[in-house]
């Protein structure tokens, strides 16, 4: 099962690259939206990690696009951010994600939550 | 929405109450169950559900229906005592359950994440949740897209752009077609928490009647009372 990282920080990038490589995944990861677009307009994948801030073209802008577009609209997304106020939750879920979960991440929780949205989304075979 | 039930069950009366008032409010069909039986045998017949089980109660669950489909579409855990350890609420999760909140969650993100579980489990049925329409059809409001549409001489006219508040009075009305909705109510259900005058409210009715044209005609004003959105033939 391939993953798609969308995080601008090259130090949160690697250790989410990591977390999900040691379970067994298939990950490809991108340090900006535009490039995460790009990277899944080419390759595509199964499920999504986005960071919610991000330059050049935000997490949440990245979302909407995959929402609109008939080829992704289905993909399940989680959202990663420090804001974790409810109305940015909810700016985040109205946008069409499937997970908002606040940093720092737990490894363990992080990819259980990783696992049963896999598992919802039909896609539970790493 | 009918034919889909939010089942709630925890050994306190708390959070379930203020959670289904919440819901309920928002259109939902809610149960509060009070028994392990009560809740196995409300899931196991009638309307599709979505159920949400204090994790001190997670075995009153039928064997194996965690992670299942049929007539329970998901199953959310809440801690009905505290914090749990995030080890605790990852076994949980890899063992079926599709997901895990704690009782101090705002009632809104909890709505959305039983949206969110919906559309994987029932997609149609989410759909129907995300828009409301008149018995007619002629009118249809998207509140995941905030967009109403219109129906008029044969065609569909797009009405873009509402505001959160217009779109969910528009909703609350077409919703409850034909039944008064008081004025009380839909401060309660659009504002939640805040405090609005009844002015506020007539104002923004206004503003809504103005941006849907002819259709503005359908919500009439009960005076002492509220609103009631009424197609004219």
């Amino acid at each position: 099962m391939k993953i798609l990282v969308a995080e601008d920080d090259d130090i949160f990038r690697s250790l989410i690259a990591a977390i999900l490589s040691e379970a067994g995944y298939e990950v490809a990861a991108e340090p900006d939206g535009l490039r995460a677009w790009e990277r899944l307009n080419g390759e595509g994948a199964d499920l999504c990690v986005f960071d919610v801030d991000m330059p050049g073209m935000t997490g949440i802008e990245l979302l909407k696009r995959l929402r609109s577009d008939a080829r992704f609209c289905g993909l399940p997304v989680i959202m990663l951010t420090v804001k974790a106020l409810v109305e940015d939750q909810l700016t985040g879920y109205k946008a069409g994600a499937d997970e908002y979960i606040p940093k720092p991440i737990e490894a363990q929780m992080f990819l259980a939550r990783v696992a049963a949205l896999a598992r919802k989304a039909g896609k539970g075979s790493l | 929405m009918d034919n889909i039930q939010v089942l709630m069950i925890s050994r306190g009366i708390e959070p379930c109450r203020s959670w289904a008032a919440f819901l309920a409010r928002r259109g939902w069909n809610v149960r509060i169950c009070h028994s392990g039986g009560e809740l196995r045998q409300a899931a196991g017949c009638g309307p599709l559900n979505l159920v949400l089980l204090d994790e001190t109660l997670a075995g009153e669950l039928p064997a194996g229906a965690a992670g299942k489909r049929g007539p329970t579409a998901a199953v959310i855990l809440f801690s009905g005592t505290g914090t749990l350890p995030n080890k605790k609420i990852a076994e949980y999760l890899q063992g079926g359950f599709d997901d895990f909140v704690g009782s101090d969650i705002d009632p809104r993100i909890l709505e959305a994440k039983l949206l969110v579980n919906l559309r994987w489990a029932l997609p149609a049925a989410a759909r129907t949740l995300e828009e409301v329409r008149s018995r007619s059809g002629r009118i249809r409001v998207n509140k995941s897209r905030r967009i109403v549409f219109l129906k008029k001489n044969g065609g569909c006219l797009e009405v873009p752009g509402l505001t959160r508040i217009q779109l969910e009075i528009l909703a609350l009305l077409v919703g409850r077609e034909g039944a008064v909705v008081e004025r009380r109510f839909i401060v309660e259900t659009v504002w939640r928490d805040k405090e609005v005058n009844f002015q506020n409210v007539d104002k923004h009715v206004e503003l809504l009647r103005a941006r849907l044209g002819c259709f503005g005609r359908n919500i009439e004003t009960v005076y002492g009372a509220g609103y009631r959105y009424r197609e004219t033939k």
